[in-house]
């Protein structure tokens, strides 16, 4: 939306593309290729998450007392809306309107942030309380010897969630750069289309997070 | 050099305003309804005679399922790919995940049957239980 010092230029195809086509679908590939090895590996986590289950219900029904619901589903709401803009940032890159597409963009992470500000307060209580993983345990009152299992899976895997999280802002910001030096076209949006992949595969996690941790059981 | 394919190709599915507006709603109810089901008490509308447990478990299932399909067929373009490689890239992992599953599963299950002293192999020490027992010491009083 500031005045720019020198226009986004067109995207030209690498020379070693025949065109956009071959250009645009490599790129997806390599990425979705990408996502596979993501999806093998918080699929480990989640089977550990679902074996940890089995094996210890009532450390996992105990310890899920102690979270809050209400705070997963406001970050399931954050989570769903910036995945929503940024599949807008997309549909504004194809019809050419960098300045949306910026926008779009923008709202994508302030959502982005607000995943991560509710996970912050999340952890802090938890630092708060002492329901910290194996050895540095400190809380008191709970009766399941294994309550600490559930708690010990909790920062892993939403830890590794967060992770994601920081690096698809990360994303983010680098189409912000990229979309103040290259004009987005019908045929050019690479760069949106690839992050909003990557934030797509952070969307499907949760689905499975969200519910294992908060809700099942 | 930035022009479409010689054959008037333009890469992507062309993104529909209206379509992901109703994208956005459906995954908004689908994990609405995801919550509703795992806070709603079954047992008050008669529905004892079913394994509650398992039946709101395989509710959120199904609901997490909708809304993978969902994300991955609308928001990630696999329902607009003309080659469908992708889609087979998606699929595939699904498949080892299963294959995952059935393995880590068995092995859950069947070990103690084989060799009955596997549960006494494993020494847990509970730092939950040692924080109790800290406790009555006036160690990090809550």
């Amino acid at each position: 939306m500031s005045a720019q010092a020198t226009a986004p230029k067109e995207h030209e195809v690498a020379h070693h593309f025949d065109d956009l086509e071959q250009e645009f679908e490599s790129h997806r590939m390599g990425m979705w290729l990408f996502l596979a090895s993501e999806i093998m590996m918080f699929g480990a986590l989640l089977v550990g998450g679902f074996g940890l289950l089995y094996r210890f219900p009532g450390a996992f029904a105990e310890g899920r007392a102690h979270l809050d619901w209400r705070l997963g589903a406001i970050n399931t709401f954050f989570l769903l809306t910036s995945g929503f803009t940024m599949a807008l940032a997309a549909l504004h890159g194809q019809r050419g309107d960098q300045a949306k597409v910026r926008r779009s963009l923008w709202l994508s992470l302030l959502f982005a942030a607000g995943f991560l500000v509710v996970k912050a307060y999340e952890y802090s209580t938890k630092f708060h309380h002492g329901t910290l993983p194996g050895k540095f345990w400190r809380a008191e009152g709970f009766t399941d010897p294994h309550a600490h299992v559930f708690f010990g899976y909790y920062f892993a895997a939403t830890g590794l969630h967060v992770l994601h999280v920081l690096i698809g802002m990360g994303l983010m910001v680098w189409c912000l750069i990229v979309s103040r030096k290259v004009k987005f076209t019908r045929g050019y949006i690479t760069p949106v289309e690839l992050s909003g992949l990557y934030w797509a595969l952070i969307d499907l996690v949760w689905f499975v997070l969200f519910p294992l941790l908060y809700l099942v059981g | 050099m930035s022009q479409p394919a010689s054959n008037g190709y333009l890469p992507g599915h062309s993104y529909d305003a209206k379509v992901l507006l109703r994208v956005y709603i459906a995954l908004l109810v689908c994990a609405a309804a995801m919550i509703a089901v795992s806070r709603v008490p079954l047992e008050a509308i008669g529905l004892e005679w079913v394994d509650l447990h398992t039946f709101k478990a395989l509710i959120i299932v199904a609901l997490s399922a909708v809304m993978t399909t969902i994300v991955s067929g609308f928001l990630m373009g696999l329902k607009y790919e003309s080659s469908k490689l992708n889609t087979l890239v998606f699929l595939g992992n699904f498949a080892f995940l299963a294959l995952f599953v059935a393995f880590t599963w068995a092995d859950f299950h069947f070990r103690g049957l084989i060799d009955p002293s596997f549960e006494k192999q494993i020494n847990w020490e509970s730092p939950v239980d040692k924080a109790n027992a800290a406790g009555g010491e006036g160690h990090h009083a809550e």
